[in-house]
């Protein structure tokens, strides 16, 4: 590869955040076609250096290419974030059908949850409209940064209010069994966490 | 030709070039700058990100093939991809018959 391209490419590189997989696939387009556009200058009679030189300027600077680049890689991180909260709340209700039968009686409890419920059920709504804005959802609209954003910040907030009230829950649930520490940990806490980690860097990318 | 007037219609080119046979990324912009007559003044960096929202909307599927010995992302246009190529024509037909009745000839 001729040293201009690869300079160029490392440029691109080096402007780039998201998902590894998709950086690297769009890079390695960026370079097959750097390849092909030098070879096709070269074949009409330019020297390598002048048609990797033309290929590159054709191509449009680092400043205004990567924008467009990074907006691929945001939508991406988006949408996996987004199914990874749809993965995570779909197993919920498995989990706590099994629940041991004595709960609190107390009304706070039912407050929360009926809280946990309602909020789950518009965390999957959400996650369900991130995901498919972020995919099919390019037919009527060009998902942008600002979807990319709102995903993330939505599955932060909500994340983390299903943590405190899951917490809440456990703590009126009272006493120092094990068992609903651990499922709470195992299924919400953990898993919270995983997305959460997966949301700031959605949000690292718009 | 202005690059922003253009964008609006990119996706439709791309569709466009790619009715009647898959392409790679360079092909499809050469076939682009060849039908425009060479006026498709767009930086070709950003044809790419275009084919991936198209191929995230389910327009375009992707595949790695063999080009020329080297392997390649090729791109073919999907069925829903080909109703959107048809209504977009069919659109750009009215649009471009009613403002060619408006402004008439000189």
């Amino acid at each position: 590869m001729s040293d201009l391209r690869a300079e160029y490419l490392a440029s691109l590189e080096d402007a780039l955040v998201g998902p590894r997989r998709v950086r690297r696939s769009l890079l390695r387009e960026a370079g097959d076609h750097l390849e092909d556009a030098t070879a096709g200058y070269v074949e009409v009679g330019l020297d390598e250096e002048a048609a990797a030189a033309r290929a590159v300027e054709e191509f449009g600077s680092v400043e205004e290419v990567a924008p467009h680049f990074q907006t691929t890689l945001a939508v991406s991180s988006a949408r996996r974030t987004a199914l990874l909260l749809l993965t995570v709340l779909a197993v919920q209700p498995f989990v706590w059908d099994g629940e041991p039968a004595a709960t609190p009686e107390g009304l706070l409890y039912r407050v929360l949850d009926t809280g946990v419920e309602v909020l789950g059920l518009l965390m999957l709504a959400f996650a369900l409209v991130v995901a498919l804005a972020c995919g099919i959802g390019n037919r009527w609209f060009h998902a942008g940064r600002s979807v990319a954003r709102v995903g993330a910040l939505g599955t932060l907030g909500s994340g983390a209010a299903l943590a405190v009230l899951g917490v809440s829950m456990t703590i009126i649930a009272g006493g120092p069994q094990l068992q609903p520490w651990a499922l709470l940990t195992g299924f919400i806490l953990l898993p919270v966490a995983g997305t959460s980690l997966a949301a700031r860097r959605t949000l690292a990318t718009c | 030709m202005n690059s922003e007037s253009l964008r609006g219609h990119l996706d439709a080119m791309i569709l466009a070039v790619l009715e009647d046979e898959p392409l790679h990324g360079y092909a499809i912009i050469e076939a682009l700058a060849r039908r425009s007559g060479g006026q498709l003044d767009l930086p070709t960096g950003t044809v790419y990100p275009a084919l991936r929202r198209l191929e995230a909307a389910g327009h375009l599927v992707s595949s790695w093939s063999e080009v020329s010995g080297r392997r390649r992302r090729t791109y073919k246009l999907s069925r829903s991809g080909r109703k959107v190529l048809a209504g977009k024509r069919s659109e750009w037909q009215a649009f471009s018959r009613m403002v060619g009745d408006v402004l008439g000839t000189a």
